[in-house]
């Protein structure tokens, strides 16, 4: 049986936006604020079907997967990470730790800012990757905290929803805020 | 069908370690003003070299005391045994140090190497090991980056796209450039 570990709340669907805010499930089941996220806006084809490559992937609900092959962190690779099941015609769709260059084809990237306006942070800024690290890292902890308590079993999920449902507001911790 | 098909994935093991294979790999090496890459392939032997871990982890991180790219966090399976530069009857061996498993073999080497007039030079980039991490991104090679003079060449960058655009990065910042 799956069970919820992230819900994102993207701040378009249908638009240019990159942009959009992550949650957690904690171990004593509230939802908390974990970071931003960045994505590839969405570019669909004829046939209404998110583009390989240059497009985020359809709203829904999906499970996850662990996944620490390839190359380790030290050696440029990605390290621990989860991916996507059953996402249709895209292939291989992650969340996982941002590239300082921000390059993606269509995973979902955590993020600790949400413009690329303004002098705070351009791509290239190492900071980008540095920080993404820890929150994959918070992401596993959490991961890890919440099946060592026994309550839940199958694989977690994440949610990409374009409003926020209620759970996210009535039942709701502030730790990270 | 099958046995065409067999054939063909048996040549192209073949390739990938430069071994000759009928007229399914023709050597197509040639570029202009006369220049020929020829790259030499061989099969990555570990007790030939020095290996070690990467710290807290159980994967090869440097082999023969250097950083090493391909092998997808694995040992690699074909080293480059060399990568020559030839004009006019005249030979530059290219630093190949630390390039491991580049899928590129004397069939292919036009798809993965291109080679530019740079001045009086020439500029040869080389993107390495495509498709060896599934995933976002995952297809991306590493880049080499040469240049090459008729009695010399470096080898300027070695990296993956990442690391490339973190150099802009900095140096724009350090040199206050704006873009």
């Amino acid at each position: 049986m799956a069970w919820d570990l992230l819900h994102i709340v993207r701040h378009t669907y249908h638009g240019d936006s990159n942009w959009g805010n992550i949650y957690i499930k904690t171990v004593n089941e509230k939802w908390e604020w974990l970071s931003y996220t960045y994505e590839l806006p969405w570019k669909a084809d004829e046939a209404g079907k998110s583009k390989n490559n240059i497009s985020r992937i359809k709203l829904g609900t999906y499970e996850l997967k662990v996944r620490k092959d390839g190359k380790t962190r030290d050696m440029g690779g990605k390290g621990w990470r989860l991916e996507l099941q059953n996402t249709e015609h895209r292939k291989n769709i992650q969340i996982h730790r941002a590239a300082s260059s921000l390059s993606l084809k269509g995973c979902i990237l955590p993020v600790h800012f949400n413009t690329l306006q303004g002098d705070s942070i351009k791509r290239g800024d190492i900071r980008i990757r540095d920080k993404s690290e820890e929150i994959m890292d918070k992401i596993k902890a959490h991961l890890e905290a919440l099946k060592s308590n026994g309550k839940v079993k199958g694989n977690p999920t994440i949610a990409l929803t374009a409003n926020m449902p209620a759970k996210l507001l009535s039942n709701r911790s502030y730790a990270n805020v | 069908m099958f046995k065409s098909s067999l054939r063909l994935s048996v040549c192209f093991f073949l390739s990938f370690l430069s071994l000759s294979c009928a007229a399914d790999t023709a050597v197509n090496n040639v570029y202009q003003d006369g220049i020929t890459l020829t790259i030499t392939n061989k099969i990555f032997d570990k007790k030939a070299h020095k290996i070690q871990n990467c710290p807290k982890a159980q994967t090869p991180c440097i082999i023969d005391g250097k950083i090493f790219y391909g092998g997808n966090g694995l040992l690699p399976k074909v080293e480059v045994a060399s990568l020559v530069f030839s004009q006019n009857g005249k030979k530059v061996y290219l630093d190949v140090s630390s390039i491991y498993d580049t899928g590129v073999t004397n069939s292919n080497i036009k798809k993965y190497i291109s080679i530019e007039r740079w001045s009086s030079s020439y500029r040869i980039v080389g993107y390495l090991g495509a498709g060896e991490d599934k995933g976002d991104g995952g297809d991306e090679p590493y880049i080499a980056h040469w240049l090459v003079m008729p009695n010399g060449s470096v080898r300027n960058h070695l990296g993956d796209y990442e690391s490339l655009v973190s150099l802009v990065f900095k140096v724009n910042k350090d040199f206050n450039i704006s873009q």
